[in-house]
């Protein structure tokens, strides 16, 4: 049940004659269209194509939020938390509507341990999606039942 | 910590491994004593996020992977990514140096393999057909 976003607006990227994606002509179009490449590898599991793609667009387009949101969230997966959190940070600071980074900053807080950070975060991603129809939102209200109930099984009230 | 393993290995913990979070109970045991730690501090807050779910429909529909934002939602790139635009796009990098985009030349192999492969396997289909046809 891979998630779908509900966001399909810009990719907030620059891409103007500038910036190395301007002057390499890549178009909107284009960029998107290899994010999307990358992540059908993702979902297949063939990670070294599917970074070698994001972090290509990342290269050439470091102000775009989904480049550093994808290349994120496939670090959380191979669990480079470092790495992670720093694309995860500037994908939310390019676009803080975005509900993926906070999801995926909110998996790595709680595999290290930070109680407040992660809760921050998982509000942020469940505050976006009131309607509870996003997958990655979703995902962040899992967590946080499973929090929930790993509380009160340890006698939390 | 008595109930943690009894939670994750309950049908919640088969919820979780269906999402692809069985991770999750291991990470909360692994923070040590969730007693002792700051997940007691957050506990109110986490109490009330999940009280403030209207109900259980949207465990329906929950993402198995990391989500990736806004490349998540599929869609169809092989009538954009052709071998011209390929063509261009490894033209105009090689024009600007190859040093500054060294990890877009690797994305750019990728997508060229991925178009190649396509090819092949279009044209295999097509051959498939045809020798079906005789």
């Amino acid at each position: 049940m891979e998630g779908k976003a509900t966001r399909q607006g810009s990719l907030n990227g620059e891409g103007g004659q500038g910036s190395l994606r301007g002057r390499l002509g890549v178009s909107e179009q284009e960029f998107r269209a290899m994010g999307q490449m990358g992540a059908m590898y993702y979902r297949q599991g063939i990670l070294d194509k599917a970074q070698a793609i994001f972090e290509g667009l990342v290269e050439i387009d470091p102000s775009s939020a989904a480049a550093h949101s994808a290349l994120g969230a496939l670090l959380t997966r191979t669990e480079s938390f470092d790495e992670a959190l720093r694309h995860l940070d500037r994908a939310v600071e390019l676009d803080p509507e975005e509900i993926a980074p906070y999801v995926n900053r909110a998996e790595i807080f709680i595999k290290q341990g930070r109680a407040d950070a992660a809760v921050a975060d998982l509000k942020q991603a469940i505050a976006l999606d009131p309607r509870e129809t996003d997958p990655a939102a979703n995902r962040a209200r899992a967590m946080a039942l499973g929090i929930a109930e790993a509380l009160k099984a340890s006698g939390v009230k | 910590m008595f109930g943690l393993g009894k939670i994750f290995d309950s049908v919640f913990g088969k919820f979780f491994d269906s999402i692809g979070m069985g991770w999750l109970g291991q990470a909360l045991a692994l923070t040590a004593d969730i007693m002792s730690g700051n997940w007691v501090g957050a506990a109110q807050d986490v109490f009330n996020l999940v009280a403030q779910f209207t109900d259980s429909s949207w465990m329906n529909k929950v993402a198995s992977l990391q989500p990736l934002g806004a490349f998540d939602g599929g869609g169809c790139f092989g009538d954009i990514l052709s071998e011209n635009t390929l063509g261009r796009l490894f033209d105009s990098a090689a024009g600007e140096g190859r040093g500054d985009f060294g990890q877009f030349f690797s994305a750019l192999n990728v997508v060229q393999d991925t178009l190649h492969n396509g090819a092949m396997v279009s044209a295999n289909r097509r051959f498939a057909m045809s020798s079906q046809a005789v």
